[in-house]
Order: C-alpha cells, then sequence, then structure tokens
C-alpha cells in the first residue's frame, strides 16, 4: 500500500462525481419543484403543483410558472393559481439553509379557481381547525324588523278609520249589550203578561160555562155537581191575583234596573271620551332603529363581504409551525445558544397582481405582500400586505397579520374614497322606503382581530344626496308631505357603525344622520295626523252616543206605554175575574149548606 | 445480463482472497457503516460517502455495509438521539457550536441535529473496533476461503460466466 489515497483510483471517481455534478445541474429544476411541491402540500395541506420551474444557481432565482394550490376545504377549488412567481434567493442565507426572498413578483394571481381534478392529499389528515360558523348573513337584522313592525302598526293605525276605533269603545260595548237585553226584558214581561189573560180568561170560562146566572136562579143545587172544580178554580183565580201583584213588584224593580243601566251607560260614556282625550300617541321610530332599517343592509353587505375575506385569509393562513417534521431529518435540531433564530424562510419583498371576484364583479388588483415567513415568532415582525382594487371604484385594503406572539393578531384597513352608487332603494316599500340619488360614496373601514375578537368601525358618506320617500299605504296621504319636506332637508347621508364581538358573530351598532332626521319627519307626521285623527274621534263618539241613547230611550219609552196597557187589560181581566167569584161563592154556600144534615147547618 | 450479477461477487472474492484484503475490507466495512447510521439527505452524508468513494477500500464491503447499517440505523435513532442530545446541549460546546453553525454550508451539515450529530459519535466510536474485527476475521478465515475457492475452482467459474457471450434472443 503506497499511501492512504489512491490517486489512480480517485481521479476516475472525481470524474463520476463531475458528471454526477452535471446530472445535478442538468436535473436541479426538477429536483426543486418536487421540493417545493412536497414543501407546499406540506404547507397548505392541499395539492401543489407547478407547471415549470427555472432554476439559476450562481445568481440564486427560482421561476415558477402556472402554479396552482389546491384548497384543502374545498378539494374541487384552489385556493390560489397564479400565471409565473419569481423568487430572487439571497445566496448567502441559502448557504446557511435559509430562504429568503428578497424580492419576489406573482403575476396573474386568481383566488377560488376550479379544479379539473381534486386538490386533496389524504382524506384521513386532520387540521384541528374547524370551519367556524358562516359570519352571520342579517347583521341587525332583528333590529330591522322591529323597525318594519313599528312603521307597518303606525300605518295601520292611522290606515284604521274612526268608525272602527269605535267600535272598540267601551260605551259602545255597553250600549250594545243594553240594546240586546232590554227588548228581550221587555219582549219576557209582555208574554208574562198575555199569558196571565189567557189564563183569566179561561177561568172566566170555566165560571161562565158552570155557573151561568139564570141556570144558576133556576137550579142552584147544580153548583155541587162538581164542588172540586169549583174549589180549584177559586184557588186559581186567586192566584192568578197574586201573580198580577208580583208582576207590579218585578215592574217597579225594572224601573230601578233601567235607572242603573242608563247610569252604567253615561259613565262609561264618560271614561271613553276621557281615555280617548288623554290618547298619547306611540312612541314613534327610534332613529337608530330607522337607520338600522335604511342602510343596515347596504352596510351589512359591505362589513360582511369584509369579515368573510378576513376570515377565509385566517383560514388559509399557513400555520407553519405546527407542520410535522421532514422524514428525512428525523430527531431534534439543536438551536446552540448565541445564534438568533431565523425562521426557515422568509419573503421580505413580494410583488403580486391579479384579479378577483366580490359580489359578482371582476376587479383587477395588485400589491405587495412583506416578511412572510414560516416562524413569524422568531422573525419578530409582522406580515403586511397592501392591496389596490381597481375596478369600478378604487379599494385600497391594507393588512397588518401579526403572528409574532400566540395569540393571532390582525389590523385591516378598507378605504374606498369614491365608490359609484347607482340609484338605489334604502328600506322596503311596504314599511317605508327610501330612492338615494346616484352618487359617490366614501368609505372608511378599520378591523382589528385578537384571537377571534373584532373591534372595528366603519364609516360611510355620500355628498350630495337627494332622498325621495316610498311607500305605498301612505302615497299621496299628508304625510307623505311630511316626509318628503324634511327628507328635502338632507344633503348627506352619513352613517358610523361600531363593530364588535367574534368574527364568526360580529355585532354592531349603526348610526346615522338619515336615521335621526328620517325619524323626526315620520315622528312629527304622525304626532301631527294622530291629534286630528283624536279630535275626529271624539267628535263621533260624542255623537255616536248621543244618537244611541236617544234611540235607546225612545225604545224604552215606547215598550214601556205598550207594557202599561197590557197591564192594564190583564189587571181588568183578573179583577173581574175576581168579582165574578167573589159574587158566585154566597150561592155555592147556600147550596152546599141545604145538602148538609140538619143538625150541621147552624154551622155554616 | 448474468454478468452483472455475477461480477460483484466475484469482485467481493477476488477482495478477500488478494493480499491487502484484510485491511481494504475493513475499510470498507467500517466507512460503509458509518455511512449507513447516518441520516441521508444532508451534507455530512455526501462527505461520508465521498470520503468512502476516495479512500483504497473495497467498494462491495462499503456497499454492503452502508445498505445493512441503513437497516440497523433506524432502529439505533432513540439512541443517537439521545446521545446526541446529550453532547449537543453540552454548555462548553455552545460558543464553537455557534461560530460553526453561523459558517456557510454547515446548516447544511445537520450535525446540529440530534440524531445526525449522534449517529456519527455511534459510528466514529465503532470505526475501530468494527475496522479490527473485520480485518481479524479477514486474517483469520481467508486461508480457509482461499483453500476452498481454489479447490473448487469457483474464481475461474466466476470468470468463464462472465466472460461467456450473451445469448441471443430469437
Amino acid at each position: 500500500m503506497s499511501g492512504w489515497i489512491r490517486w489512480s483510483y480517485v481521479l476516475p471517481r472525481l470524474a463520476v462525481v463531475g458528471l454526477f455534478l452535471g446530472l445535478v445541474w442538468w436535473r436541479l429544476d426538477a429536483w426543486v419543484r418536487r421540493g417545493l411541491v412536497a414543501a407546499g402540500q406540506r404547507v397548505a395541506g392541499a395539492k401543489v403543483e407547478i407547471g415549470s420551474v427555472d432554476t439559476r444557481v450562481l445568481n440564486p432565482e427560482v421561476r415558477l410558472r402556472h402554479l396552482c394550490v389546491a384548497n384543502r376545504r374545498d378539494p374541487m377549488q384552489n385556493l390560489f393559481e397564479a400565471d409565473e412567481v419569481v423568487l430572487a434567493l439571497d445566496g448567502d442565507s441559502l448557504l446557511r439553509r435559509k430562504f429568503v426572498v428578497r424580492q419576489g413578483q406573482a403575476r396573474g394571481l386568481r383566488f377560488g379557481t376550479e379544479r379539473a381534478t381534486s386538490g386533496a392529499l389524504d382524506l384521513r389528515a386532520e387540521w384541528g381547525d374547524t370551519e367556524p360558523g358562516g359570519v352571520a348573513e342579517a347583521l341587525g337584522q332583528p333590529v330591522r324588523d322591529a323597525v318594519m313592525r313599528q312603521v307597518r302598526q303606525l300605518g295601520e293605525l292611522l290606515r284604521t278609520r274612526a268608525t272602527d276605533q269605535i267600535e272598540r269603545l267601551e260605551s259602545v260595548r255597553v250600549f250594545r249589550q243594553l240594546a240586546e237585553r232590554w227588548p228581550a226584558e221587555f219582549q219576557r214581561l209582555e208574554a208574562r203578561l198575555q199569558s196571565l189573560r189567557q189564563q183569566a180568561q179561561t177561568l172566566r170560562e170555566r165560571f161562565q160555562g158552570n155557573l151561568d146566572p139564570k141556570q144558576l136562579a133556576r137550579h142552584p143545587k147544580r153548583l155541587l155537581e162538581d164542588p172540586q172544580a169549583l174549589v180549584q178554580a177559586t184557588a186559581e183565580a186567586e192566584d192568578l191575583y197574586r201573580q198580577l201583584a208580583d208582576f207590579r213588584v218585578e215592574v217597579t224593580r225594572l224601573a230601578e234596573q233601567l235607572r242603573a243601566d242608563k247610569e252604567a251607560l253615561q259613565k262609561a260614556q264618560e271614561r271613553d271620551l276621557q281615555s280617548v282625550a288623554q290618547l298619547i300617541p306611540p312612541q314613534g321610530v327610534d332613529p337608530e332603529g330607522l337607520s338600522e332599517y335604511l342602510l343596515g343592509p347596504d352596510v351589512s353587505r359591505r362589513v360582511t363581504t369584509v369579515l368573510r375575506w378576513v376570515r377565509w385569509a385566517r383560514q388559509h393562513w399557513p400555520r407553519l409551525e405546527e407542520s410535522a417534521p421532514t422524514e428525512r431529518l428525523r430527531g431534534v435540531d439543536v438551536l446552540f445558544s448565541g445564534i438568533r433564530k431565523r425562521p426557515d424562510w422568509v419573503i421580505e419583498h413580494l410583488a403580486i397582481d391579479g384579479q378577483g371576484q366580490m359580489d359578482d364583479q371582476v376587479f383587477r388588483f395588485r400589491g405587495t405582500a412583506k416578511d412572510l415567513c414560516s416562524q413569524p415568532a422568531w422573525y419578530g415582525k409582522p406580515a403586511t400586505v397592501r392591496i389596490e382594487l381597481a375596478g369600478n371604484s378604487v379599494v385600497e385594503i391594507e393588512a397588518r397579520i401579526d403572528r409574532t406572539s400566540p395569540s393571532p393578531r390582525d389590523h385591516v384597513v378598507v378605504r374606498c374614497p369614491a365608490i359609484e352608487q347607482p340609484p338605489r332603494l334604502l328600506g322596503d316599500p311596504e314599511g317605508l322606503a327610501l330612492v338615494v340619488s346616484p352618487g359617490h360614496t366614501r368609505l372608511d373601514l378599520v378591523l382589528d382581530l385578537a384571537e377571534r375578537e373584532l373591534l372595528g368601525r366603519l364609516e360611510l358618506r355620500q355628498e350630495p344626496v337627494e332622498l325621495v320617500p316610498r311607500a305605498e299605504w301612505l302615497a299621496g296621504g299628508p304625510w307623505s308631505q311630511e316626509l318628503e319636506s324634511a327628507l328635502a332637508q338632507i344633503r348627506h347621508v352619513e352613517a358610523t357603525v361600531e363593530i364588535s364581538g367574534l368574527i364568526d358573530r360580529p355585532r354592531w351598532r349603526l348610526t346615522s344622520n338619515l336615521g335621526t332626521q328620517v325619524a323626526q319627519a315620520v315622528n312629527h307626521g304622525f304626532r301631527r295626523l294622530f291629534e286630528k285623527h283624536r279630535e275626529e274621534l271624539l267628535a263621533l263618539a260624542g255623537r255616536r252616543m248621543a244618537d244611541g241613547l236617544a234611540q235607546f230611550d225612545a225604545h224604552v219609552v215606547a215598550r214601556q206605554e205598550q207594557l202599561a196597557r197590557q197591564f192594564e187589560l190583564t189587571s181588568a181581566e183578573i179583577q173581574g175575574l175576581r168579582e165574578l167569584v167573589a159574587q158566585r161563592t154566597p150561592r155555592m154556600g147556600d147550596a152546599l149548606r141545604d145538602k148538609l144534615p140538619s143538625n150541621l147547618r147552624l154551622r155554616f | 445480463m448474468f454478468s452483472k450479477v455475477v461480477r460483484p461477487v466475484r469482485t467481493l472474492i477476488e477482495a478477500i482472497t488478494s493480499e491487502d484484503a484484510p485491511q481494504r475490507l475493513a475499510l470498507g466495512v467500517a466507512l460503509g457503516m458509518v455511512v449507513g447510521l447516518v441520516p441521508k439527505g444532508n451534507l455530512t452524508a455526501v462527505v461520508l460517502l465521498g470520503l468512502a468513494l476516495s479512500v483504497r477500500a473495497s467498494l462491495a464491503a462499503v456497499v454492503g455495509a452502508a445498505g445493512l447499517f441503513s437497516v440497523l440505523g433506524v432502529w439505533l435513532d432513540p439512541l443517537a438521539h439521545h446521545l446526541g442530545l446529550r453532547v449537543l446541549t453540552q454548555t462548553w460546546l455552545q460558543p464553537v457550536g455557534a461560530r460553526l453553525y453561523d459558517l456557510p454550508l454547515f446548516p447544511w451539515t445537520g450535525l446540529n441535529n440530534t440524531v445526525v450529530f449522534g449517529s456519527l459519535m455511534l459510528g466514529l466510536a465503532l470505526f475501530w473496533p468494527v475496522y479490527h474485527l473485520t480485518a481479524y476475521g479477514c486474517r483469520r478465515w481467508r486461508p480457509w476461503l482461499v483453500d476452498r475457492l481454489g479447490k473448487y475452482r469457483v474464481r475461474e467459474a466466476l470468470v468463464l460466466v462472465e466472460a461467456a457471450p450473451p445469448r441471443r434472443m430469437r
């Protein structure tokens, strides 16, 4: 052995190494592509596809074409795709196994595009993050519903005619009861009198049939043919007389009842007049509620859209520190003390441009993303994204995504200096609606998120503006004129929304000059109409009561007279019967005495 | 086709029966063991492989030992991890380690990884024992093996098989 190194052996192998390096050079793009796909899939949790990769080594740069990253929550959609991504890497950091992109560019970015094949990696993969409930579709919907009810109630109250309201008064109810009860009472009394008269007449016929005076003179003894019937008829005659006396007592009691009923009616009438006079107009429409009712749907849509995007971005923001260590590198990487922890990869500056879709409107955007990295806590700086949307209106979005601490914090600012607004309808024509003239609206939104807690403020302002009321139930009415004149004073509409709560259950409070001024006009007009309505009601109630009482009195008097006449007739009939019975009774005594034994006659 | 299977066997037999066989074979097994134990995919493994290919060692022994110890290495990972962790977290090593880690290319070696460092240490620690044991075994069994191979003319048979022209398929 002439030495440890065998040059004749080493040189051919160096040639092999050279060939190997050539192979590396040739296959570098494929390996980089494979490495990027593997790393991207670990981060995204779904398939990553790269059309082609162009790698430069001396001046390190990676150029990716047709990059598609699938959405792990919806594998048939891409999270995003890009036509081209160029990443200029820092060579010094690369030698230290850190991928630092000083300057990058992502062109032709598109979000949520459809995929032909599934982008799922492993159906069993568990990501731990569950899809939270959707952002409330109808922010402030309960308030809007309440205002809608209020407005409808006001309208219905004014639409209700005074004649209908009269029917609800207490005096009318009492009068209706009396008008039903007294005729029935009179009818009952008349029927009773009629019955007494008939009974008296029947009895008289029986007396006259059995005790005819001529027959009685000729044949006095026939009286005793049916003594029991005679006794019974006499008792019935006495009973009729007693019933007549009772009837007289009842008539006296009824007169007292009539007086009491008329007093009750008068008291009810007095109470009604008092209550109508003291009618308080309803509370009217709450200005804040009205603002919510009119502007809520429009503002809600804007806030919901922004919150959806924020939530979407949060859900898909990579959780790199949770990613599993690679199979190849087992064990633990020990960081020697004194070494500053640095993230595995950093994108210091990335210029982006592409297109997106919001509310069925396609828009182009461009902007920058800074300080994106794998371990933000080690990097110490939050990522910032600035995007400018160019569509019908210019929108500037600035987001600071801070993952440097365990609790994620985000700060989002959206500015729209002039959103082009077509003419639009605020509110619901079935309740109350306003037609807003076309113009430009300025929108400023600031959102702060700490974990899932939300705090934000949205400001909207449109100036100049013209408002025209539209409500089916007040068309052409005096209230409509009142509202029109009040709305003519409004030259600008501004709204402020204070947002709080949780990202998936946001709460808000909307205030606007529109609600205040419209509520003022609505409530003022309503009060005026209400006063007028009350006066009409009072007058109508008075008239209705006077007429009713007069009719009642006339009716009672007429029925009383009729009853008195019938009473006299019945009384005369019974009196006549009574006299007849009295006249015939002594003869009956004589006849009976003759039939008795002589020793008993003296006793009768 | 058949010669490709026969050639490594013939090479191994030549390596064992040659004059300086024990040293070359022992060096190949020891180096192959270190290469096999260290996890791949880092610069350390590449350097070790380059070294193994560059020295006067039996290639067949390097490949065979590397394959064998790659399988064993997975089982030895826990031991390597504990060993690596114990050493890498030593206070005296921190300044040196920090300085080395700050050098270009060093992070690619993976030497701050507990399993890489632990398995390297394990491999280095076992290097001389494995080398000497293999050399001793070769010296002890070589005459018997040479005698048997000569008696049965195995070497000549392998040469003839390898040199035979391949049969053409009709």
